[in-house]
């Protein structure tokens, strides 16, 4: 994952109450866009899913993972 | 009861309850539309549908890649003046423009940082509700 939305990632994950949710969406697919679904996997896998989560739908909403 | 709690309660009636898909379909846009186009923008992706079942009054809310605020105004409206809303995107001319609106708008409940989503420094831990980052990926 790059850096800068590595860090950002980091930074929702320092910033969000452990009951926080937060809506996460891709504003466009490669080659315009530079998240691919490894990526996009991968920046999922950091958090708990709680709805959507389809790279094609390229929108999910996310909590903490527990402990 | 003035204009601003009146508008208050009607932002409160307006949320969906339940479950709902919060992506917006219908849009012509791939990505962020310009700010000029909010208008028809609110008629395919209103905001409430998005932040409705997520956000309520009093909440702490960060807008990550807020742009000039299409949703902050709306994040603002539905956490209340008891609630805070921190607005963040890198572009200072988006900033400024939000800044105006909020001020137009009379919303006190808004931080707005010229700032990238990697450093939100000035967002303690463990603080924030519902993150929006609407595109920023």
């Amino acid at each position: 994952m790059a850096d800068n939305r590595q860090l950002s990632v980091n930074e929702m994950k320092r910033i969000l109450k452990a009951g926080g949710k937060a809506y996460l969406s891709l504003g466009f697919h490669p080659p315009l866009g530079f998240v691919d679904k490894a990526e996009w996997e991968k920046i999922l896998a950091e958090f708990r899913v709680e709805q959507g989560g389809s790279f094609q739908e390229k929108w999910v909403v996310v909590s903490l993972k527990q402990g | 009861m003035n204009g601003r709690e009146e508008k208050h309660k009607v932002g409160q009636e307006k949320q969906p309850k339940g479950q709902i898909k919060p992506r917006v379909s219908g849009w012509l846009f791939l990505g962020r539309p310009p700010a000029i186009l909010d208008p028809i923008r609110k008629r395919f992706e209103p905001p409430q549908r998005l932040i409705g079942p997520f956000v309520k009054n009093g909440q702490v809310v960060a807008d990550l890649g807020c742009g000039s605020g299409y949703y902050t105004l709306a994040l603002a409206e539905v956490v209340g003046p008891q609630g805070e809303v921190y607005a963040v995107d890198l572009d200072r001319k988006c900033i400024r423009a939000l800044q105006k609106k909020a001020d137009k708008a009379g919303y006190r409940n808004i931080e707005a940082h010229a700032s990238s989503a990697a450093d939100v420094s000035f967002i303690k831990d463990r603080s924030v509700d519902f993150v929006l980052a609407n595109g920023l990926l």
